[in-house]
């Protein structure tokens, strides 16, 4: 099974899912390719939370299959875990442990069974990690002292450790400055482009995503009610749809376009 | 709660210090314990009297009956319960991610005592010569509800079993009272002392018993460090690292009350070391398992034995031996509260 | 008479009795105010903490409850057993005695100022607790060996007290242990208002003092 410009990672067929007797996701079918930058976005409530958590595999869906078509058939949880990172920044209290210890703990997956420390193998891995999201210097210092920014590109490199070939994010520049946002997306960018690490994360910036991303997936009652290129999605009829305030779209040159916010819906 | 109580971290020479020390300090404490008493033995003639009671015959020398039969036990005991307490404590306190929590927040006390107040209560005071049997049984069934009770919908939710824990450690405690009001507190004096907590029941047979328990289920927590540090990232993120979170889980809880329910037979209830002992040790070295666990269990014992010969030395002489369980919440409370004042006075 | 124990006032009252005792130790007041108020016979006395006042203790019972004679002869029998066993006490000398109250890994003894210490110091022992300033001192096991009792009087009820005088058999050396002078004392003979305080006081002497045959 090697990588094919268009192999399908994560696929979800008809997938009904949501948690304890409620119903979020109606039928989703979305399939993820390697390579793909896949930014997803829709109002609050949308299912985007519950995507990802199907996708990753932690939650699991009432109706419909969830499939892995990377990995090897009858993976488990740790394969699965080698090669498929996912990230829920909210969960993540002020942990007083160093850095470089958090992101070793993206190794978990590759560790022998009684192994203890990390491998030279994997401090390649971690460093490698460190020095792409540009976390190096923070090794030593403890997790609860850093900034949210610092924390974020932390948690980053806890996903790029394990070298994974499907990242999933929760909102991965959710509060942050417009500087680390914008350093995030270039790191997620690099990591697509350059290792053809499929990337699918939930976005709540319709500009930026649509600036880094290579598809988008506009979801709205748990149901995907678009997908597309940034360019064929970025129009004034379906935004308002999507989220029920009137936009003004604004293309700038040949492939950037803004999205402008312009006031409530008449009606 | 964020920003003014932390410590920064401390170098890997400063680690290795902090070992050296402890465990310094733990022989010497030790040492000292084994030498301290009514009938005063000095530190010179220890290992001689050791060496010599393999060989002597019949009645061994009575120093040698005294330390063996009853200081070495007892030491061992309170170093073994003190370090169970603390390791239960940090799993505990790692799986719900909440600083107060203790070993005991689950019902683990509430049902040992009130397992043994029902005995008492059918079957009269002679059932106490049960109690450490019957603790035991109390204090795991009382989590054993609590997980039932929290785990019906398959899924292990943390929140609920901590609220369902504190609600069955109120109904023990109020069925206690009733209990008591029924039958007369005079039928109850001695539950009265065992909730106290002593070790001064701790004889060889209860160090074997509390050897190969604490060791087993410490090397299976230290089996889990990595798990551990990795949930608290968040249940979800753990599964995102390849980990059942269910499963760890489960794991986790059984060996927090099985050490906790062994403490409770052997030593009665004893307080605040398990919620003290990993609270500190977080601060001074951070929150990872690998080394908070071994930590834990070597501070945790320190610290019990300590509080445990003060309890039994500090006034002997005027025919008092306060309860250990006493020692360590005074203690321990004013370490505690002369810690955080220094904190934030940085 | 009996155990001091939380009264129901309600209790009492609709029982009706022609007499009530109430100790003085505690804060009874309100409780024997109370129930005077209710126009039933109250009387407070002192917990009597020395044989000698055990006996004045049921000559006054006798007063109250009209059983003069019974009372005063029951008195005068403790008070002659007292003064004889003292005589002979200072005739043949003490036994080193350790009064085991509790069966619990900490050990609780009784001191020279209760009635167990009093009764133990009449009997001829000498209650290697001391002076401790303590009515009921706690020890460790290991003070108790060191004090070599000769005797050791064990009183606590039931399997739990057979179960304690097994225990002693881990320290052979110790005098007692040695010459087999472990006994099982019940604790109501002792430790409770009633004649068998004189039953208690027998039982004591006899084994502080074998050699004397009581017939």
């Amino acid at each position: 099974m090697k990588a094919g410009e268009n192999l399908p990672t994560v696929d979800l067929a008809g997938v009904r899912a949501g948690y304890g007797s409620g119903e979020v996701l109606h039928g989703v079918d979305f399939c993820l390719a390697a390579g793909e930058f896949v930014g997803i976005i829709g109002p609050n409530g949308a299912g985007k939370s519950t995507l990802i958590r199907v996708m990753a595999g932690t939650l699991k869906p009432k109706g419909g299959t969830t499939s892995y078509p990377f990995l090897e058939t009858g993976a488990g949880r740790r394969e699965r875990a080698r090669n498929l990172a996912v990230l829920f920044q909210d969960q993540v209290g002020p942990l007083n442990i160093t850095v470089r210890e958090m992101v070793e703990l993206g190794r978990c997956p590759h560790f022998r069974p009684l192994q203890w420390r990390p491998s030279p193998r994997d401090r390649q891995s971690i460093d490698r990690a460190l020095d792409r999201t540009g976390t190096s210097d923070l090794a030593e210092r403890s997790f609860a002292d850093l900034s949210g920014g610092e924390r974020q590109r932390v948690l980053l490199a806890l996903a790029l450790a394990r070298e994974p070939r499907v990242l999933l994010l929760d909102e991965p520049v959710q509060n942050l400055d417009i500087r680390y946002q914008v350093e995030i997306f270039e790191i997620l960018s690099e990591l697509n482009r350059k290792q053809k690490v499929a990337v699918a994360a939930v976005l709540h910036d319709v500009n930026l995503a649509a600036q880094y991303c290579s598809r988008l997936i506009f979801l709205r009652g748990g149901r995907i009610v678009a997908a597309g290129s940034p360019r064929e999605l970025l129009r004034e009829d379906i935004l308002e749809d999507l989220f029920e305030i009137r936009v003004e779209v604004h293309r700038l040159g040949q492939s950037r376009a803004v999205v402008i916010p312009a006031g409530k819906l008449p009606g | 709660m964020k920003k003014d109580l932390r410590l920064e971290r401390k170098a890997g020479l400063s680690r290795r210090l902090f070992w050296f020390l402890l465990l310094l300090a733990t022989l010497g404490l030790a040492g000292a314990a084994l030498v301290l008493g009514s009938v005063s033995i000095p530190l010179g003639r220890i290992p001689e009297i050791l060496l010599r009671s393999g060989a002597e015959q019949g009645g061994n020398s009575p120093e040698a009956v005294i330390l063996l039969q009853l200081r070495l036990p007892r030491i061992i005991a309170a170093f073994l319960v003190g370090g169970a307490l603390s390791v239960a404590g940090t799993l505990f306190q790692g799986l719900f991610r909440n600083p107060l929590v203790e070993p005991y927040t689950l019902g683990v006390s509430g049902g040992a005592t009130v397992l043994i107040g029902l005995g008492i209560l059918i079957f009269g005071p002679d059932v106490l010569l049960l109690a450490p049997l019957l603790g035991f049984l109390g204090a795991v069934g009382a989590v054993s509800l609590a997980v039932i009770l929290t785990g019906r919908s398959g899924r292990l939710g943390v929140e609920r079993l901590l609220l369902i824990g504190v609600m069955i450690s109120f109904v023990c405690s109020a069925a206690l009272v009733g209990l008591v009001s029924v039958a007369g507190l005079d039928r109850f004096r001695g539950l009265l002392y065992w909730t106290m907590g002593s070790l001064a029941g701790a004889d060889p047979a209860a160090v074997a018993i509390l050897l190969p328990v604490v060791g087993v289920s410490f090397a299976l927590a230290l089996g889990r460090a990595w798990a551990l540090n990795a949930l608290a990232l968040g249940e979800e993120n753990a599964a995102g690292l390849g980990y059942d979170p269910e499963r760890e889980k489960r794991l986790i809880i059984l060996l927090g009350s099985l050490l906790a329910g062994v403490s409770v037979a052997v030593a009665g209830v004893i307080g605040f070391v398990g919620l003290l002992v990993p609270h500190l040790l977080r601060r001074l070295v951070g929150g990872d398992h690998r080394v908070l666990l071994p930590a834990a269990l070597v501070g945790g014992g320190f610290f019990l034995l300590a509080c445990d010969t003060l309890a039994r030395t500090a006034f002997s002489a005027q025919g008092i031996q306060f309860p250990v369980g006493a020692v360590t919440g005074l203690l321990g409370g004013v370490i505690f509260i002369a810690l955080l004042s220094a904190r934030r006075a940085r | 008479m009996g155990d001091l124990r939380e009264a129901d006032l309600e209790e009492i009252v609709r029982l009706r009795p022609n007499l009530i005792l109430i100790s003085k130790t505690g804060n009874r007041k309100a409780v024997a105010e109370a129930l005077a108020k209710v126009g039933l016979n109250v009387k407070t006395m002192e917990r009597p903490n020395t044989v000698a006042g055990y006996a004045d203790f049921i000559r006054e019972l006798g007063l109250l409850t009209g059983r003069e004679a019974r009372a005063r002869e029951l008195s005068e029998k403790i008070r002659k057993e007292a003064a004889r066993l003292q005589a002979r006490t200072a005739a043949d000398g003490r036994v080193r005695t350790f009064v085991q109250l509790d069966a619990g890994p900490v050990l609780y003894s009784a001191g020279a100022g209760t009635l167990v210490g009093d009764l133990l110091d009449i009997c001829g022992g000498e209650n290697i607790v001391g002076d401790r300033g303590r009515a009921y001192p706690a020890l460790e096991v290991e003070e108790v060996i060191a004090a070599a009792p000769e005797v050791i009087v064990v009183c606590v009820m039931g399997r739990r007290g057979e179960a304690a005088v097994r225990d002693w058999a881990r320290f052979p050396w110790v005098p007692a242990v040695a010459a087999g002078r472990i006994h099982l004392l019940d604790p109501d003979l002792i430790c409770r208002l009633s004649p068998s305080l004189l039953q208690g006081m027998e039982q004591i002497s006899k084994w502080l003092h074998p050699e004397e045959s009581v017939p």
